[in-house]
């Protein structure tokens, strides 16, 4: 090789030495008011829709993304509607589009929200309910009910309240499924977030059961080389899939409602095992480089070297938000500007690297705290059901 | 690499990148979270995310390494 040739190899090296720490420049994002409005005006456009091609390729890609999509929708318009109070009837109204389609299409059959596999065998719960779909349209209403109590929806959340609380009763260690012989800890912290918000509005108290169900996540789900917990298990409590990335963001934030002091550990230790920041960018993986595993239809891909998971990272966005992490928090955004490929339109915005569960969990990331807030501000009632 | 190889590199991978856009490729880049419908969907979708990455992270130092050995390489000359 001659001379000029290594100078030239040597200049472009030193130059991309340069180059690369400026890139968080080239893709800082703007400002998060402005990223809400815009996410908020597409998010606000396709659930006003009863059907909308969004929601029909989600359905046919995973058809849990669809009540996911929904749930994450109705936790960021209700934290909307608390942090715009002049806007709030117009934040609801979306809200309360996506409750009533859900009320509407859990109507067509328990299983309209699960992947095929469940309907190969019964579930243990004799009910033959998924705590999955019980629990997150228990969230949808508490969320709203905790903002503005609505007479339309109050039967609704006593009676969806009721199922999730039984299901936790009867199911052995207090870890119902979401779907036969398999539950998750997404799910059940999402239902246990449910109960404990629904108690601080309509009086009752579930906190023995959730103390229970708590004591026994401590004792069965917690991986002991990591301290974090598992994402899946057998009914029973067997374990079934280790952390992941993917549920423990969002478990660790539901658990704020239960025991804070529990998820503000649950976050530290993912955010050590799981969380990455370099050069002003920040991913996660699914998995801590301790446990691996092999990608699965909930985690989405993983990009080799670097470990980047899309499920992981964004519900990372959620994780960072929720605990304050505002570096992490921006570090991730950037890499949204830079890997997700944002596309703005008449409609809004949407990142076209992601699909319409994923713009909306980011929402409710960069929405999230109001209505956690008003949860932990209100006194709770101690009448037992 | 020479002068004309890293300007001639990053000329061709610009121009195949607003092909690729063009082509409206840039929609299909939701292969990178798995919500792709089908295969060629998911070859271009990964053709074009590729295409991007190297253009942002790559092209600015190639391009610059050619403009700079351009110049070197005209003053060594007039000498």
């Amino acid at each position: 090789m001659g001379k000029r040739r290594v100078g030239s190899v040597v200049l472009f090296v030193v130059l991309l030495g340069a180059w690369l720490p400026a890139l968080q420049l080239v893709f800082a994002p703007p400002p998060r008011a402005v990223l809400v409005e815009q996410l908020a005006r597409r998010q606000a456009v396709v659930a006003l829709r009863d059907e909308s091609d969004e929601r029909a390729l989600l359905r046919r890609l995973n058809p849990e993304w669809d009540l996911m999509s929904r749930t994450f929708g109705v936790l960021a318009f209700t934290n909307l509607a608390l942090s715009e109070p002049g806007r709030a009837d117009e934040h609801l109204a979306v809200a309360d589009a996506l409750i009533r389609q859900t009320l509407r299409d859990e109507q067509r059959g328990h299983l309209f929200f699960l992947l095929p596999y469940g309907r190969r065998e019964p579930f243990h719960d004799d009910a033959q309910r998924s705590l999955f779909v019980d629990g997150e349209l228990a969230l949808m209403l508490a969320a709203r009910q905790t903002v503005r109590e609505s007479p339309e929806f109050r039967t609704a959340l006593r009676r969806q309240v009721d199922e999730v609380a039984r299901q936790l009763e009867v199911a052995p260690l207090h870890l119902a499924e979401s779907y036969p012989d398999e539950g998750w800890t997404f799910c059940n912290s999402i239902a246990v977030a449910a109960v404990t918000l629904s108690d601080r509005i309509d009086g009752r108290s579930h906190r023995e059961l959730v103390d229970a169900w708590l004591a026994s996540v401590k004792t069965h789900l917690v991986e002991p080389r990591t301290g974090l917990l598992r994402s899946s298990f057998r009914h029973g409590g067997a374990p079934l899939d280790g952390p992941e990335g993917s549920t423990l963001w969002l478990s660790a934030h539901m658990l704020q409602l239960v025991d804070a002091e529990f998820a503000a550990d649950q976050y530290r230790r993912a955010r050590t095992l799981l969380g990455h920041r370099t050069l002003g960018f920040g991913w996660a993986a699914e998995w801590p480089a301790v446990l691996r595993n092999v990608d699965d239809v909930d985690s989405g891909p993983t990009i080799p070297l670097v470990e980047a998971n899309a499920g992981s990272s964004g519900l990372a966005l959620l994780g960072a938000a929720a605990f304050d992490d505002d570096e992490y928090l921006d570090a991730l955004v950037t890499s949204l500007g830079f890997a997700a490929f944002p596309v703005r339109d008449e409609t809004g915005l949407r990142y076209a690297a992601g699909n319409h569960l994923a713009d909306a969990v980011l929402l409710y990331a960069l929405t999230e705290g109001p209505l956690w807030k008003r949860a932990s501000a209100t006194p709770m009632l101690t009448r037992t059901p | 690499m020479t002068r004309s190889l890293a300007l001639r590199t990053a000329v061709v991978t610009a121009a195949f990148f607003a092909f690729l856009e063009l082509l409206g490729a840039r929609q299909h880049v939701s292969a990178l979270s798995g919500t792709v419908t089908d295969r060629a969907a998911l070859f271009l979708g990964l053709l074009y995310a590729l295409t991007f990455f190297v253009v942002v992270l790559l092209l600015p130092p190639l391009l610059v390494t050619g403009f700079l050995m351009r110049r070197l390489e005209s003053s060594a000359a007039r000498r």
